[in-house]
């Protein structure tokens, strides 16, 4: 019965949250929640791959360059229509996630991380040199507003709602993904990767999904960056951007499907009250996140199952008495 | 063009030196310390700090600045790391990542975030002419230290009882156990080890190159590109992949300045791809 | 005719310098419980994990149903039919007791990535038919009440259940059990093994045990197989294996039941 009530609600909570915009008014508040969109939306990726497979990435920032100058530079210079640049998106994702993944997850989980690491790293380094491509330190601005049916997606509150419609769609098809097989797949491969194996299960094809599903997700909200903000600049894509990525997966709850929208809003929010501490606030990040690591690596939304679980115990237990 | 080789070659000793700190820290804990780079900064800023206390002859700061490192070591393994369990690779990782921001952003907090640089004349004794070649003290200083630093290693860890304890328990943790050798202790004093080295090395960077907030991180990726390309089981590798990664910084700096990083970055997964274990590595990288 | 499922023919495995197989050779026949014994380090796991592809052996051939299974990797092998269980439990510890099992059917569910990412229908249907095929093992074992209880926090003697119904999950046609047994009591004993055969009788799989209770081997085993320092000592019925000299010289010099004490035991237990 409990079930039945889910299943209503959570649809029915999809079509509110992206309604929501509408009500919202403050230039400020709709700001910070597209940019805690854009985040999201590279977050439930990243925890596919981190919560999920158990596979460390500081890449992400990387990928969502990548494909945010990919996507600006065509709609800017060769005039591509914004939706049309989605599927050079697409092939980004793909591209990054297969070529990369194939080559290192034959090795040993560490060395992903280093690679993607210098991935970012080297990202990065192009886009700030590469003055005929990117522009350099200017980086590339004026690109054109993408629009739907005649209608220019200009104002922020435009900007929200298209955001928050692809977060939407983004958290429905890695849900059902992570409940069907491939999720087991990943889980089993994470929890114990020789069972797994002997299970089956060919656990290098099985990360080399979860780490395309996770570049895809980067890549598109690197579209969706690029046409609705309208302007690149190299600094913005560092290791530091891939590391708040990572601290909003595990603050959230890495291996949880809510850990990344509350890792989100803890994050975002909590920068932006820290901002008032200049150069070392991320001092705080750093302390929790070791925290985190050491005394519940399973984050906010894992306290909240375990006390779910523990309700649950408790129930149990009162209704097996009950039941003597 | 000399000039530019004994530069290439004495960043390649640091980078050497960072990259036998990740080995070190490798095969005897099986982890890979994201926070390297950062604790150089740190050795870095030390150094200068007892500089500005009035400390100005060079031993007693290096031997200061290694002490101080490995105590830092003793408190990160035996406070923090010591607690996540080996199997929770990730977290580790992360853990690591975690460190690094840390000791960066304490470093802002108490140094500020501009550049310093220590005074050349921090290395004793004049330049001295080699084939009418003039090498600076800081060069040959950092030559002299480094060696010192590996052969003590070695020596350490080849013929000191307490070395072979050490190297047991990396070679196979349940094997120590069993032989009655608590790894936690020989693990402890193999971090410290690597942490103090790294933090010498950021002593000898810092006439050459500032030293700032920010600098951990190439340092570190560098130090970590030459451990994988002299591969990570491998000492000697270590530095000779240092060396390497030296040499090619300042061989390519003049023609592709900006993508420098780029390269080395390049080149490290190209290594990766081709070679795993590395150049001098022995062990097979892959997994099953 | 005797019909063999399974031959292992000559394998050596070296690590380093250590010989852990040296020209090991024997034959399995369809539909019966075989056991592998031997001294503990003798190299009955090594074994096991040759023929389930997790070490390439040096020399020697692998043999299942005709088809040359050494160097293959390990899910390819537990694809084509071959299931196992490990000496220390390696379950799914974040998942379900139902979950576990269902991991292990995932070569037989035909979901397409497409429609996992949108939940379609044969999506559904799917993973509900599973579930009550996993259901169906898990009631096999006795067990069927824990489905849905996370497999971490449920007793040792239900989760070597569970592993067992995992393994059964693969559909195989040959089951390896690694020491199902150890650690339970002489009433959990009796109990899984009475499951087993139970399951092996229904179902003709042919069953490799790995153990060191001597009365559930004798029990149990239609034929046995004996290694002792990597190498093959002995192979044949249970009366002619507990009668061999060589064998009972083998267990005499590790301290648990010597050449008295395995004929006692066995035929104490025969008698009972």
């Amino acid at each position: 019965m409990n079930r039945k009530i889910n299943n209503l609600s959570l649809p029915v909570v999809s079509l509110l949250v992206i309604l929501f915009p509408l009500l919202l008014n403050s230039y400020y508040t709709m700001r910070i929640l597209s940019t805690l969109g854009i985040y999201l939306i590279i977050a439930m990726g990243l925890n596919v791959l981190l919560g999920f497979t158990g596979l460390v990435s500081i890449g992400q920032a990387g990928i969502f360059g990548i494909s945010a100058y990919v996507c600006g530079i065509l709609m800017e210079r060769a005039g591509v229509n914004f939706w049309f640049a989605f599927f050079f998106a697409m092939a980004v994702g793909l591209l990054v996630g297969l070529g990369l993944g194939a080559i290192t997850l034959k090795l040993e989980s560490g060395y992903l991380a280093i690679t993607t690491l210098g991935l970012c790293l080297m990202v990065k380094n192009i886009l700030q040199n590469w003055d005929s491509m990117t522009n350099g330190f200017e980086g590339v601005i004026g690109i054109p507003k993408p629009s739907i049916f005649g209608y220019v997606i200009k104002s922020q509150k435009a900007v929200l709602v298209t955001i928050t419609i692809f977060v939407v769609i983004i958290f429905w098809m890695l849900r059902f993904f992570l409940k069907s097989k491939y999720g087991r797949k990943l889980r089993a491969s994470r929890d114990n990767e020789i069972a797994a194996s002997m299970m089956g299960i060919n656990v290098v094809s099985t990360r080399l999904l979860a780490f395309t599903i996770a570049s895809v997700t980067a890549a598109i909200a690197g579209w969706l960056y690029a046409g609705l903000y309208g302007a690149l600049f190299p600094d913005f894509f560092s290791m530091d951007l891939s590391v708040l990525f990572m601290c909003i997966v595990i603050v959230g709850g890495q291996g949880t499907i809510w850990g990344p929208i509350i890792g989100s809003f803890v994050v975002v929010y909590g920068k932006e009250l820290l901002g008032s501490l200049g150069e070392g606030q991320m001092l705080v990040y750093g302390i929790i996140l070791v925290l985190l690591c050491v005394v519940q690596p399973s984050g906010l939304a894992g306290l909240f199952e375990k006390g779910f679980a523990r309700l649950r115990e408790i129930t149990l237990k009162k209704g097996e008495e009950n039941a003597r | 063009m000399i000039d530019v080789l004994i530069i290439g070659i004495t960043f390649g000793l640091i980078y050497g030196l960072v990259a036998i700190s990740y080995s070190l820290i490798w095969q005897s804990m099986n982890l890979i310390h994201f926070a390297q780079g950062d604790l150089l900064m740190i050795g870095g800023f030390i150094a200068i700090t007892l500089i500005n206390l009035g400390i100005t002859n060079m031993f007693p700061v290096v031997l200061i600045t290694f002490v101080i490192l490995a105590l830092i070591g003793v408190v990160m393994q035996n406070g923090i790391y010591r607690f996540i369990p080996q199997k929770r690779v990730v977290t580790r990782i992360i853990a690591t990542l975690g460190m690094g921001i840390i000791f960066k952003n304490l470093a802002v907090l108490i140094w500020g975030s501009n550049s310093h640089a220590l005074p050349e004349t921090f290395f004793p004794g004049s330049a001295i002419s080699i084939f009418g070649i003039s090498i600076r003290p800081v060069y040959y200083w950092t030559l002299l230290i480094s060696i010192t630093l590996v052969v003590l290693l070695m020596l350490f860890l080849y013929k000191t009882k307490f070395g072979l304890a050490v190297r047991l328990t990396a070679y196979n943790t349940e094997l120590a156990k069993l032989m009655g050798v608590n790894p936690l202790l020989y693990q402890s004093v193999a971090f410290s080890l690597a942490i103090g080295i790294t933090g010498v090395s950021g002593i000898l960077c810092s006439p050459i190159s500032y030293v700032n907030y920010k600098m951990g991180l190439a340092f570190g990726v560098k130090g970590f590109a030459a451990a994988i390309i002299g591969g990570l089981d491998s000492f000697p590798g270590a530095i000779i992949g240092g060396i390497v990664i030296g040499l090619i910084e300042v061989a390519f700096g003049q023609y592709l300045s900006g993508y420098i990083d780029a390269v080395v970055f390049g080149i490290m997964i190209v290594v990766l791809v081709i070679r795993p274990r590395g150049l001098f590595g022995k062990s097979k990288a892959i997994k099953i | 005719m005797p019909d063999k499922i399974l031959t292992v023919d000559n394998i050596s495995k070296n690590f380093g310098g250590v010989k852990a197989l040296s020209g090991v050779s024997t034959e399995i026949e369809r539909g019966t419980i075989h056991s592998i014994i031997g001294p503990n380090g003798s190299g009955k796991t090594t074994l096991i994990n040759v023929i389930t592809g997790f070490y390439k052996p040096e020399s020697g051939a692998i043999l299942f149903n005709g088809e040359h299974m050494e160097g293959l990797k390990p899910h390819i092998i537990a694809r084509k039919g071959i299931g196992r269980t490990f000496q220390n439990l390696r379950l799914f510890d974040s998942m379900t007791a139902e979950e576990n099992i269902i991991v292990a059917m995932e070569k037989d569910m035909k979901e397409t990535l497409w429609g996992a990412f949108v939940n379609s229908p044969s999506i559904r249907n799917i993973e509900k038919s599973a579930k009550e095929k996993a259901h169906i093992i898990l009631k096999r074992l006795e067990i069927e009440d824990f489905a849905d209880r996370p497999v971490a926090m449920l007793p040792y003697g239900t989760r070597r259940l569970i592993e067992i119904g995992r393994a059964l999950g693969l559909n195989p046609e040959i089951l390896i059990l690694d020491e199902p047994v150890a650690g339970m009591n002489p009433a959990e004993s009796e109990n899984l093994m009475r499951i087993i055969k139970l399951l092996v009788e229904e179902q003709k799989i042919t069953t490799i045990l790995i153990e060191h209770d001597m009365k559930v081997v004798m029990n149990y085993s239609d034929e046995i197989t004996v290694i002792n320092n990597g190498k093959l000592i002995a192979r044949g019925v249970p009366k002619d294996i507990q009668s061999n000299p060589v064998v009972i010289q083998a267990y005499l010099g590790t301290g648990r039941a010597g050449s008295q004490g395995i004929k006692e035991e066995t035929d104490a237990s025969i008698k009972n």
